[in-house]
This record gives C-alpha cells, structure tokens and sequence, in this order.
C-alpha cells in the first residue's frame, strides 16, 4: 500500500466526487482526500501532504491550471506529481497540460472501474528523482 | 417628296456625286425642307442656280465629317461606303462594296434586322441603336437611320443608311447606372486596369474606406489602397483570371488589420477594354461568429460530459457489484443502459470530431510515426472489443517500423473505427486481418473482414454522414453513421486515400493509402505550427 500514492482529488461537481471516490477508494483501494475548489485544496494541501494532484481542468472561479500554480508556490508541493481530468477533449488542451508537467491527462467520462488502475499504472511507471 | 428630290439632284452640279448627295439627304429632312424652299426662291427670283449647288456642297461636307453614309441597292448590296464608315470599321471602301450591311457590319440579332426589313418593305423609315463590327472584331454603338427609296411601283429601289457612333454616350449612361448601383452596396468595390493596376472607379464604400474622395482616384493605383501589395505578385496571382482560365478569384486577407474576402473577376468594357473588379467584403463579424461557434462547441463538449462522467460512472460503479450485490435481471439492465451512455458519448465525439474538421479547428500534429507500431497498439486496444464479439485480428507486414509522417492519435482513431466495423460486421469466430506495405510514396494499409459485406446499393454511400446500411443485418450492428465520413476526412487532410473492396456475404477489405512525407493539405492553416 505505501508505494501507492495518496491522492489529493479536487473536482467541483459533487456527483463526479461522489462517484471517483468509490472508483479510487472502494474499487482501488486508494487513499484519496477530495476538495470542491482550488481555495479549498491549497488550504486542505499542507495537512495532507499528497502524493499526488488530481485536478479538475474546468473549474469556476479557480481552475485546475491555476490551482497548480497556487499549489506549486508552495515549496512543500514544488515537486508533487499531478494529473488532470479534463471534459474539454481538445488535443492542443491536453499538450499543454502534459507540457506543464502534468503524468497523464484523464478525459471525461472516465471508466470508474478502470480510473484507480490506470493512475495506478501512470504513477508506477513516472520518471523517478526529480 | 421624291419629285423634290429628284430637281435637287438635277440641279447638282457634281453630277458624278449625285448618289452620294442623295444619300445625305434621307437623313435632314429637315435640311431638305429649307433647301426646296431656297430652290423655290431661286427658281422664283431666278437667282444663280450655283449658290444652292455649293450650299448642297457644304451640307454634304459637314455631313460627311459627322456621319458614317452608306448606300445600298435593292439587293441590300452596299454601292457606296462614306469616308467615315471606312475609318470606323477599319474596311476599305473595296472590301465593303457588294456585301451586305446586315451581314457584314450588323452585330445583332436577327429580330432587329428582320425589323428594318419590314419597315424599308413597307417604305417606312427606320431609326434605332445598332452595333457595328469593326474589321478587328471589336464593335461599337451607332444611332443609325435607315431609309428606303422606293421605285414607281413601290418597290425598294435603294437604301440608304446614315450612323453615329455612340459609344461613348452609351458607356457613359451604363457606367452611370452600374456606378449608381454599386454605390449602394455596403462592400467595397475596386475597379482598375488589369494591366496598369492603375483605379479606375472606387464605389462609395471603398472611397469611404480610403478617406478619399472621387476625384482622388486619378493617377493612383491599386497599390495606394493598401500597404501590403506587391504588383508582380498580385499580377501572377491574377494570371489565371485574365487568361480566362478561372471567371473569379475568391481569398481571405487583411487591409488595415481588417479581415477581409476579396472577390476578383475581370469585366470587358464597351470599347473592348479589360479590367478587374474587386468587391472587398469586411468578414469582422463572420469571424466573430465563427469564434463564438467555436466557443460554443467547447463549451457543449464540456457540458454534455459533466453528466454523461456522472451517469457513466453511477451505472459503472453499481453494475460492477462492488456497492452490493445485484440480481440477473438488474445487471442486465444495467448493461443496457451503460452500452448506450457508451453509444451518446461516441457520437458526441463524433459530432464533434466533424464540427471540428468542418470547421478547419481540428488540429493535426504531423510527426514521424511508425505505422507497424501503431497498428499493434490498435489490435492492442480493440481486442477487447473483438472479444465481445468473438473476432480475432490478425496482423501481417508490421515486424519492422514503417515511419511516416502523420498524426498519430488521428491514425490512431482511422484504425479503432475500421477495425471496430470490420470486426461488427464479422461473423462470430471471424479474423479481422491487417496488413501494411510499403507504396512508392508511403504505406498501405488494409482491413479485411470475411464479413456480411456492403450490398452494392449502398457503395455509393458508405462514407456519406449517417447513412447506414438499411438492412436487417446491417441494423443489429448499430453505430452513429459518422465514423466512415470522419475517418476518410482524416486520411483525406492527410492527403492519403481510403476505398474498400467488398463483396456481399464474402467480406470488405479497406485500404488506406498515406504519403511517407508531409503531403500539402488543402488547407495549410489546420496544422499545428
């Protein structure tokens, strides 16, 4: 269990949480903490220190882009690896995403029964000593 | 009146030029008036007969110098050509002399010249607008009166003709009314020499656009207008325009950071000349609207996942049993509604996919591609699928790397779509086989099923956008109908190729053809820089 990472969720649709916590935590057996917005997770972060960020794209208010940014101003998370999921589908979109160091772009919809497996298979396989 | 006519002309002194003082009488009846009154004055004060002869004389002069005069015999075959006529058509009295005007000079149709016949038949005056040939081939616009003489009998003994040109009277007046016309249209429009460039006319809108005004135009050319025009090059870019080659030029660029559609076409004035007219549309707002479609379409993708994510996920989550258990009958019905929310997220993206290529906005990232690669990971990733099925895929000619430039994840879905198809249309326990070769120019690659086949009705349709095979067969596969249209719209901005071989109740094989090399795509601006 401790090589798997703990993840930090953030997603602002309450059903789509609802629905990847049973994908991470119950089917995968992940350690997952959820928050509904950017503010809330770069408050939530320092307590939970997470392996790993994974990041709504669309969000109001704060989204997942500058979520990130927030978060990486902090030196604690300078290094944490990331992944988002984005419903925006758009090939320039996701480059750019994995451009900003993102390990993996999820699309929307997402196979619950796969989702925990594949970030399972995406952090395993991530380029170490950075 | 023909008694008048006939003491005229005895009186005449020019006895061997009586025919031509005769001609210029048909057209001054008026002058004829005046003249028989002064020959009734002089015959009643018995003055000097040679004072009317040398006003006759001086009349046919100033007749001379105004009109073109010809005269014909009853055969309507010209005796006499006038000076004027000669000059205006470039023939020489010989080559006119024994044709026929109507057929000869006349430009027009044979209503107008079965209209003067009637009218010299019944010995009536003719006067009307005709165009004259030249002996170059080009032609002008003369005000032509036409009178018969007739004989005892009343038979058309002579014709006589009397024309002016006017051309430019005629040109001024079209001008006048085509210019009054394009002022009130709201795009810009440039008239200029398609030699020279040099502006000939500028509507309201353009004016309005160059903050000139009309007398401005004078001495500048269509490289004034703008600050990016380079002569040579638009003067080559025209050729095909000019040459006649193409009726109209149509391309989108920018004057003054506005973006613009410009629309060329080369006009011929009256007298023959060429020139191009260029109406300049202002396309600001159809951009923005295009922007905001675009927008659109982002935001829709968004909004129709967010709960399709939701949806998916619930049916998935409870269908797989880890949140209790479920009877047979629930997880089938679970499975159904999970197979169709799989089928509403497939044509969404499908959907969108073609807004997208429609729209110019799908972006290709051409690189270096190994196809033999890329055909595993696509077995890879369908085997799955086929195994639902009961299809296999078999792959041949992918042991070494075949690279060439393409987009990968594009190829990519090419592939899935095809082989999805070839294995929903196999039989159970079918093989889907895959082949790449190498071409002189690429690759090949073909998808052969040992399936239903495509019924040779529906051939002609197969990659038009939701047409379906309408057959009981075809209608137990099911799918959304774009995914052929979409998959030859990649191979196509590919510059590559796609058909297919099939035979009904045998199989299907498609091949796709790509370049090794970046091939020009129609339109350059859907690569990614």
């Amino acid at each position: 269990m401790s090589e798997w990472p703990k993840i930090l969720h953030v997603e602002d649709d309450p059903e789509i949480r609802e629905i990847a916590l049973i994908a991470l935590e119950t089917v995968a057996g992940l350690s997952v903490v959820q928050c509904a917005s950017g503010f809330e997770a770069i408050a939530t972060a320092p307590s939970v220190v997470p392996d790993l960020f994974l990041l709504d794209v669309m969000m109001p208010s704060m989204n997942g882009v500058e979520t990130l940014v927030a978060l990486r101003a902090n030196p604690i998370f300078a290094n944490t690896s990331v992944m988002f999921m984005t419903a925006k589908a758009q090939q320039k979109e996701v480059l750019k995403l994995l451009e900003m160091g993102a390990l993996a772009v999820i699309t929307k919809p997402f196979d619950p029964m796969t989702l925990g497996q594949h970030i399972i298979d995406v952090w395993a396989s991530r380029p170490q000593g950075s | 009146m023909q008694g008048i006519f006939d003491q005229v002309l005895s009186f005449g002194t020019l006895t061997n030029e009586t025919v031509q003082l005769w001609s210029m009488t048909g057209l001054c009846l008026a002058l004829l008036i005046v003249i028989a009154r002064s020959i009734r004055i002089s015959r009643n004060k018995g003055t000097l007969l040679s004072e009317t002869a040398a006003e006759l004389a001086l009349l046919r002069q100033g007749m001379e110098k105004h009109a073109m005069i010809n005269i014909s015999d009853r055969e309507w075959r010209m005796t006499f050509v006038n000076e004027t006529l000669t000059t205006a058509t470039g023939y020489s009295a010989e080559e006119l002399i024994g044709h026929r005007f109507t057929e000869f000079l006349l430009a027009e149709s044979s209503t107008k010249t079965s209209e003067i016949h009637a009218a010299m038949q019944l010995g009536m005056t003719w006067t009307g607008e005709t165009r004259v040939l030249r002996k170059d081939g080009t032609s002008f616009w003369a005000r032509s009166t036409i009178m018969p003489q007739l004989n005892a009998a009343g038979v058309v003994e002579r014709l006589i003709s009397i024309r002016t040109d006017i051309t430019e009277a005629k040109k001024r007046q079209a001008e006048k009314q085509s210019r009054a016309l394009l002022d009130g249209l709201p795009d810009q429009v440039y008239v200029f020499d398609t030699e020279t460039l040099e502006l000939i006319y500028l509507n309201q809108c353009a004016l309005a656009f160059q903050q000139w005004d009309a007398t401005e135009i004078a001495g500048k050319t269509l490289a004034d207008t703008t600050n990016d025009l380079d002569p040579d090059d638009f003067r080559a870019r025209m050729a095909p325009l000019r040459s006649g080659a193409q009726d109209m030029i149509r391309y989108d660029s920018e004057i003054r950071g506005v973006p613009v559609e410009i629309v060329l076409r080369q006009e011929f004035g009256f007298d023959g000349s060429s020139r191009f007219i260029a109406v300049v549309r202002d396309i600001s707002e159809r951009r923005e609207v295009e922007k905001l479609k675009a927008d659109f379409m982002a935001t829709m993708s968004h909004e129709l996942r967010t709960p399709l994510t939701s949806i998916k996920g619930a049916l998935g989550v409870v269908s797989s049993g880890v949140v209790g258990q479920l009877t047979d009958k629930s997880a089938g019905m679970l499975l159904i509604a999970l197979r169709n929310v799989d089928r509403l997220i497939h044509l969404i993206n499908d959907f969108l996919d073609l807004e997208k290529l429609e729209a110019g906005q799908m972006d290709f990232r051409m690189e270096a591609t190994d196809l033999s690669a890329l055909i595993e990971e696509a077995v890879a990733a369908n085997i799955g699928f086929g195994s639902t099925l009961g299809v296999t895929f078999a792959t041949t000619g992918t042991g070494t790397p075949h690279v060439i430039m393409a987009d990968r994840d594009r190829i990519f879905q090419v592939m899935t779509n095809l082989m999805s198809n070839a294995a929903k249309f196999s039989h159970p326990g079918g093989t889907v086989h895959l082949n790449l070769s190498a071409t002189p120019h690429g690759a090949r690659i073909s998808i052969r099923d040992e399936g239903i086949g495509i019924p040779d009705a529906a051939k002609a349709y197969i990659f038009d956008r939701f047409r379906q095979v309408d057959d009981p067969e075809h209608r137990q596969r099911p799918g959304t109908g774009l995914g052929l249209n979409i998959v030859q719209s990649i191979v196509q901005k590919h510059g590559g190729r796609i058909w297919f071989d099939s035979a009904p109740g045998v199989g299907t094989t498609f091949f796709v053809d790509l370049h090794r090399d970046l091939h020009v795509v129609a339109d350059e601006s859907t690569l990614a820089a």
